[in-house]
């Protein structure tokens, strides 16, 4: 609550001292492109589908190096084992596939080196070994293997150099380490942490164990191979470093040690020329909040991957400076912030990684990388145009970036940009040494800091144009924050193509600030031998005897008493509020309150994670139906039905909002943002967000992205089957997959079911936690309900009328 | 004849009103006619009714003296109540004290989670704990720094704010006595409508001018609108205002200066009033919440004050030892200082 | 002879003689001289005098004043002239000039309403009580009860008690299983147990609250100010015979009448601090007859409501304006006749 006050004060300080420009700053809407934006023409190549990858189990291509302009990659897999393969005997290294290729530019494999075959020979009388690395420097590039015969207590690495002109190795030769004091190290208890390379030098890490004893030990080795040991436990007491992942070059021989610690991250800053460390203790924060997103990129050291960009550490000035922001191009910031970064100077920046693929493919197995190619354009050709500055609450979606660069390509005028501002860096979890669930604590109070923030931008005339997943911020529901957008959906969005019902359950009094992009719907799925025909919901009374009787007491909704409370109120909102009056002295209420306290159990409280387990189906259970697989896996399932959740008047199930896009009141690009939101309800983003984060509005989207979930489903399900251990029944035991094949029709089907759903879940945080602290009198038996109403009703109705 | 007696009488008492002298006729009263032994008889039935009087006097005086402090004793039982048993309770382990009043803190509002059980059991009020330990009071000063941490913020905010703000009210009361003019008087009293407000009204805008100056995340951020608030201005002024302008024409005459006189003899006459105050001050900064819970944002520099406001059910076995400890400086200082106090009320008039 | 006669003419007799007062030069005319124009030239000295002194005055006293004037403009006046400027704009963003838009909006909002019916009841009955129960008290311990030092030290304890011990304390006796009615209170009232802080008896529970933490301070100022009274005043009034209420009415009452403005003033504040603790009670909604104007205030902050929150502090602002306003003239009033 206070540190609400404190970003409310915050934002209202810049309010009252800004008095009449509104969202003209920095890149907020109404800046534009200057001609000194730097911008990147992208192209992208595909590498590894020369690889068959049907005769594969398991393969994967990974990304080892940069050698001249070649990139270098590493192939590790397993081709498909004959059937009969008795895995204890026979040997299995024949079908293990490592390899080293080289690839040039265009995507071509210029050269193949097999690393296997000069590995077979170590095992040919036991034993295992693996490829524990591929090292690529420009004049020392090698393979590292490790050999281990637990038998014979046999552990040995070996080294192999890469010659990657000729597209040759060299022989596999054992790698004696010759470091005895590391083997002194581990042997007194230490674990051997690994190795940083920082320029000639080579830094070992060792830790000591225990919380408030824990000793990192570094070991130092020159390349004259000259060892200096540091035990920081002794250098620095304070500090009780638990991890050091990476060692920042700041110039004159010195590198930053970022060092995470109990209590945050820590920095030393080592003097190579005198091997000295000491702690640097001034403001860190510039770069501790960065400390999760560093990267080590070939030639460039150690940067900071952020959400929207690349940036080396400028130590000196205590700052990031970027290197490449994903904006200045037109790609999908979604996709390029997932892959690794392989060399990034002024001109040019290459990334590579697994393709993205909104619908998991069927084909288990997928070998192909994606390498994509930033070349610096002469000239911005977005000069001059009106920058839209689009915010997500939390979380950026692919279809959102999608929609972004859709929008970039058909735009003349205006050029959106992903604001980066509201989206909570990655957890941070170096902070829970004890164990305590403060992580997720601190991950759900950072969120809520940033959406809070963004409230206040909105407020107070700073924030972006358009806001993604904005709906839980009810006090925005406002013509002075919000524009009205129910208009501009009744104009554009009409009945035949879109799935209009839905937009009208989620008004708020006519009003539409939030168009949902996507939505769940929540209900439960039972068999329909246990309901009466055409039964839509349960009554409370109804639900009893369904709990009692073929559930055999099993609640399918058993969370508690709150929690089934709540539920089931949120679903009837127009029985409980009319306008700014509640009533919750009505039969509805009542019903509800005697059901709950009499017929649901509290949750019973399990220690250790060890829920109890039963094998069975349950008969019923509750559940949001996301996409149409689901729809068809659990609902269309043999004889299932979908009720929705027990409620005063036996409704059905309920529509729950998942994306939903805002535009601002205070934007001067009101027409810009409309095409932008036409865009995130056009058929291909749709299909996007409908193939990820929930059904799409859309009615084209969803025909589409139900095409996609058929064939991804029936791919499946013969692939499983083909494997031959499975039956048709195991399907849905073990995968939950639908037995029958998905066909058509069912599209059609599931589109019906959601033209007749009707009610949006109504959620009201502080009504909730008013109705939290008077309802547990009467669950205990404390009170009568005669006692409790008045006072709820009297509370919420104060809370209302305050709302105006 | 008697009538003889009562017009003579009257007659007397009528010229007597004109001041006529005639002979007063001495009339012989009741006690004058007794002779000795009817004297002694009076006497003694005097004396006799005289003490029954006395007696029931005093009887009366003894009822009322008790059923006084009858009074003063249940009223002032009902007001040690809360602070005794503080005390008590810090003297609980901690288990004993989750076993009696952990239901309150599982259903305080604003800390409910899902499912809290509503104060299901009457908390158990105990006299005397079942095993008296010091274990809070361990657990508190020499487990871990932050609380005493925490105390040091406290005194290191309250302190400055008690000095400066006395200070300053001295000043400004000592104007506001002398120089009384119309607009003068305004100005008083909107220093006293100041005094009023709940703070929400001012909290925003003290941010941001605290953002403005810089001073935001540190204490003076605290400090300095504690310094300015005219409460203490108010109540100087009454006093001042009391004192009587003969000792400052006094003053003037002997040829002080202004600063003289204010030194020399209005803080002085004052002293009791300014004891007073600092005293007030003391604890109601000391207990202060809501404006280092907004202005710092550092939780290193949060006062005790706040932490006793957000005592949540992890922290309930030392809760009771913090409130007993950080009751003890404005005890102190009140015990102290009531020496002061006393001595500066009873001195009184102007001598 | 013409000098003579001169003189004698104007009737000079004396000059002005010059003292040295407070390092000052100040002259002083005696009215013997009837000449105009030096009577003139003596008034205009005189008036030069008064407004360089004047003027001297008023630097002195406002320099006097200079260092609390500043903090509490940059503290204070300024935050509430942005809360003024704040009330009349359309909203925080929008710096349009809306007029009494919001002053409208708020006090005809109901639950603003309902806050403003219940701080004036609270003040309205629990200053008085406040004043009048600690004159009792005071009275009682002053008629002679031995240990009076004692009986004073306790009942200013109170006012240590960290916030939240009391909230503790109350929470344990006033809670729906609470020892109070464990203990039967409920029973003056009703039948069954008493939800005390959830029913309309809420009142009762913060009177009591706030009784109990201010009495103590309210008692030893009036026992100081029964203390100052002159004890030949009261030994002479009973000796013409007065009777002990007689003497009190008249007497006391006639000279404590300062102290109970002051005290009335001195509650009234305080009245308005028992929100810390009514809101660690009950948190951000309360049951209604425990609303008050700062939770109305608080709430509004909480969403960024920020319009709703100056209109409703600058009506607070007024009415406190008001009040304080009818206080302190009833004061002036009474206080001049006092002041010796």
């Amino acid at each position: 609550m206070k540190k609400v006050q404190r970003f409310i004060a915050a934002g209202l300080a810049v309010a009252m001292m800004m008095p009449v420009f509104t969202s003209c700053r920095r890149r907020g809407g109404g800046a534009k492109i200057e001609s000194n934006d730097p911008w990147y023409n992208v192209s992208s190549v595909i590498v590894g589908d020369e690889i068959d990858s049907t005769k594969f189990e398991y393969a994967s291509l990974i990304y080892a190096g940069l050698y001249e302009d070649k990139y270098v990659f590493r192939l590790t897999g397993q081709n498909t084992l004959p059937s009969g393969f008795d895995y204890s005997n026979d040997d299995i290294s024949p079908y293990t596939v490592n390899e080293v290729r080289i690839y040039d530019e265009s995507g071509e494999c210029t050269q193949t080196i097999d690393v296997q075959a000069a590995m077979s020979p170590l095992t040919r009388d036991g034993g295992s070994c693996y490829v524990r690395d591929v090292i690529i420097n420009d004049d020392n590039s090698y393979v590292e293997v490790q050999f281990t015969d637990y038998e014979n207590n046999i552990n040995q690495r070996y080294r192999a150099v890469l010659d990657l002109s000729e597209g040759t190795m060299g022989p596999l030769t054992e790698y004696i380490q010759t470091e005895d004091y590391a083997t002194r190290l581990t042997a007194s208890g230490g674990s051997d942490e690994g190795e940083i390379t920082f320029g000639g030098y080579r830094i070992r890490k060792f830790w000591f164990g225990g919380k408030d004893t824990a000793s990192y030990v570094l070991e130092v080795i020159d390349p004259q191979e000259m060892v200096t040991e540091f035990d920081l436990r002794s250098l620095f007491p304070q500090a009780s470093i638990t991890d050091i992942s990476h060692i920042i070059d700041i110039g004159n021989n010195r590198g930053v040690i970022c060092a995470s610690c109990y209590d945050g991250y820590q920095f030393f800053i080592i003097d190579f020329t005198t091997m000295t460390i000491e702690q640097d203790m001034g403001d860190m924060t510039w770069l501790s909040g960065s400390a999760s997103m560093f990267a080590k990129v070939q030639g460039l050291g150690t940067i900071v991957r952020s959400n929207d960009g690349l940036y080396s550490v400028n130590y000196e000035n205590r700052s990031l400076d970027p290197l490449f922001i994903y904006a200045n191009a037109n790609v999908n910031i979604f996709e390029i912030s997932r892959l690794t970064p392989m060399t990034v100077t002024p001109d040019k920046a290459v990334f590579s990684g697994s393709v993205y693929n909104p619908m998991p493919s069927a084909d288990a197995v997928t070998v192909n990388t994606v390498i994509y190619t930033f070349t610096r354009a002469e000239s911005n050709p977005n000069v001059g145009k009106t920058i839209i500055s689009v915010a997500s609450v939390e979380d950026y979606s692919y279809a959102l970036c999608s929609a972004i660069c859709e929008f970039n390509e058909s735009s003349s005028d205006y050029f959106a940009e992903l604001s980066q501002k509201y989206i909570a860096p990655p957890a941070d979890y170096s902070d829970d040494g004890d164990g305590s669930q403060d992580s997720t604590a601190t991950a759900d109070s950072q969120a809520a800091d940033l959406g809070n923030q963004l409230a206040i931008d909105i407020m107070s005339g700073t924030g972006p144009d358009i806001i993604i997943n904005g709906s839980q911020f009810g006090m925005l529901n406002d013509d002075d924050y919000l524009m009205d957008l129910s208009e501009f959906v009744s104009q554009t969005c009409g009945a035949d193509a879109y799935f209009t019902n839905v937009f009208e359950s989620s008004k708020d009094e006519e009003q539409l600030f939030h168009v949902p992009v996507s939505f769940h719907v929540r209900g439960i799925i039972t068999d329909s031998m246990y309901v009466d025909d055409g039964q839509v919901g349960f009554t409370y009374d109804q639900y009893a005897d369904f709990v009692s009787g073929p559930c055999n007491g099993n609640n399918p909704i058993n969370q508690g008493r709150m929690y089934f409370f709540i539920n089931s109120l949120n679903c009837m909102p127009d029985l409980i509020y009319d306008g700014n009056h509640v009533t919750f002295d009505s039969e509805a209420f009542r019903s509800l309150a005697e059901f709950t306290e009499a017929n649901i159990n509290e949750v019973l409280t399990v220690d250790d994670g060890e829920m109890p387990y039963s094998d069975e189906q349950p008969v019923a259970s509750v559940v949001d139906i996301e996409n149409i697989a689901s729809y068809f896996n659990m609902v269309k399932f043999g004889s299932k039905v979908f009720l929705g959740i027990p409620t005063y008047d036996a409704r059905g199930p309920i529509l729950i909002g998942s994306d939903s896009v805002a535009i601002s009141a205070q934007t001067r690009c009101l027409d810009a943002c409309k095409d932008f939101v036409s865009i995130l309800l056009g058929d291909s983003i749709q299909r996007l967000y409908g193939l990820q984060s929930g059904v799409p509005v859309n009615r084209a989207a969803f025909g589409s992205c139900g095409s996609d979930y058929i064939s991804y489903q029936n791919e499946s399900r013969d692939r499983i089957l083909a494997m031959g251990y499975f039956s048709e029944s195991d399907l849905m035991n073990m995968f939950g997959i639908n037995p029958e094949p998905m066909d058509p029709s069912v599209i059609s089907d599931f589109e019906t079911f959601i033209g007749g759903l009707d009610g949006w879940y109504y959620n009201d945080g502080a009504v909730n936690s008013i109705i939290r602290e008077e309802l547990p009198a009467y669950f205990e038996g404390q009170k009568t309900l005669d006692q409790v109403i008045p006072i709820l009703e009297a509370r919420v109705q104060t809370l209302l009328n305050e709302r105006g | 004849m008697d009538t003889n007696t009562s017009q003579s009488r009257r007659e007397a008492a009528s010229q007597a009103r004109r001041k006529v002298n005639i002979k007063f006729v001495h009339e012989p009263s009741f006690f004058e006619k007794m002779d000795e032994a009817e004297k002694e008889e009076f006497f003694k039935q005097e004396r006799v009714r005289s003490m029954r009087v006395r007696r029931s006097r005093a009887i009366l005086r003894r009822i009322t003296l008790g059923v006084g402090i009858a009074i003063a004793c249940a009223v002032s039982i009902l007001a040690i109540v809360p602070v005794f048993y503080t005390f008590l309770n810090s003297f609980m382990s901690s288990a004993e004290i989750s076993h009696n009043y952990g239901v309150i803190f599982q259903s305080l509002s604003g800390h409910v989670q899902q499912g809290a059980s509503y104060l299901a059991e009457t908390p158990r009020m105990t006299v005397v704990p079942q095993r008296v330990t010091i274990e809070q009071y361990k657990n508190l000063l020499l487990m871990s720094p932050t609380y005493l941490l925490k105390f040091w913020n406290s005194i290191i905010l309250v302190v400055p704010i008690v000095v400066g703000q006395m200070a300053v009210s001295c000043l400004a009361a000592y104007s506001f006595a002398r120089y009384r003019r119309k607009r003068r008087e305004v100005l008083f009293f909107s220093y006293i409508i100041l005094m009023l407000m709940p703070f929400q009204v001012t909290l925003v805008p003290n941010y941001m001018i605290s953002e403005q100056l810089g001073i935001l995340n540190t204490r003076w951020a605290i400090i300095l609108p504690g310094i300015f608030s005219t409460f203490a201005i108010f109540l100087l002024t009454k006093y001042m205002r009391q004192i009587p302008n003969a000792y400052i024409e006094a003053a003037k005459l002997d040829g002080a200066r202004e600063w003289q006189i204010f030194t020399r003899i209005a803080v002085p006459m004052c002293s009791s009033a300014i004891f007073a105050l600092s005293i007030l001050l003391f604890i109601d900064y000391w207990n202060m919440v809501e404006q280092p819970l907004v202005l710092l944002t550092d939780a290193e520099k949060q006062p005790m004050s706040v932490f006793l406001s957000q005592i949540n059910e992890a922290e309930i076995g030392i809760a009771f030892a913090a409130s007993a400890l950080y009751m003890i400086p404005p005890l102190l200082i009140f015990l102290w200082g009531e020496e002061y106090l006393v001595e500066g009320i009873s001195r009184s008039g102007v001598k | 002879m013409s000098d003579k006669n001169d003189n004698k003419e104007n009737n000079i007799n004396i000059k002005p003689k010059e003292r040295e007062t407070a390092g000052e030069k100040q002259p002083i005319t005696t009215a013997l001289t009837t000449d105009p124009a030096r009577l003139a030239a003596m008034k205009a000295a005189k008036k030069r005098f008064h407004r360089r002194r004047r003027l001297k005055d008023w630097g002195m006293f406002t320099g006097y004043l200079t260092p609390s004037l500043v903090g509490v403009m940059i503290f204070f006046f300024l935050p509430l002239l942005m809360i003024l400027k704040q009330s009349f704009q359309k909203s925080s963003n929008n710096p349009q000039f809306v007029g009494l838009q919001h002053y409208e909006k708020v006090l005809s909002n109901d639950a603003f309403i309902q806050a403003a019916k219940n701080t004036l009841t609270f003040s309205g009955i629990a200053v008085p009580l406040a004043v009048i129960l600690a004159l009792l008290l005071a009275i009682l311990l002053n008629s002679g009860i031995p240990a009076q030092s004692v009986f004073r030290s306790i009942l200013l304890n109170p006012m240590m008690v960290p916030v939240a011990s009391v909230v503790l304390i109350w929470q344990v006796f006033f809670s729906y299983n609470g020892v109070a009615n464990g203990w039967g209170f409920n029973h003056l009232f009703e039948p069954d147990k008493i939800d005390w802080l959830k029913s309309d008896y809420a009142q009762i529970v913060i009177l009591v609250l706030f009784l109990w933490k201010n009495l103590g301070y309210n008692m030893v100022l009036f026992l100081a100010a029964l203390n100052n009274i002159d004890a030949e005043i009261l030994e002479s009034a009973m000796m013409d015979g007065a009777g002990a209420l007689k003497r009190f009415f008249s007497i006391k009452m006639y000279f404590l009448s300062p102290t109970i403005f002051f005290v009335a003033i001195m509650s009234l504040i305080n009245s308005f601090k028992i929100f810390r603790e009514v809101y660690l009670l009950t948190g951000d909604h309360p049951y209604p007859t425990l609303y008050m104007l700062q939770h109305f205030m608080n709430n509004a902050f909480k969403n960024l409501e920020y319009n709703k929150l100056s209109a409703g502090a600058i009506i607070m602002c007024v009415v406190m304006i008001a009040i304080v306003g009818i206080l302190f003239f009833a004061e002036m009033k009474f206080d001049a006749d006092v002041e010796g």
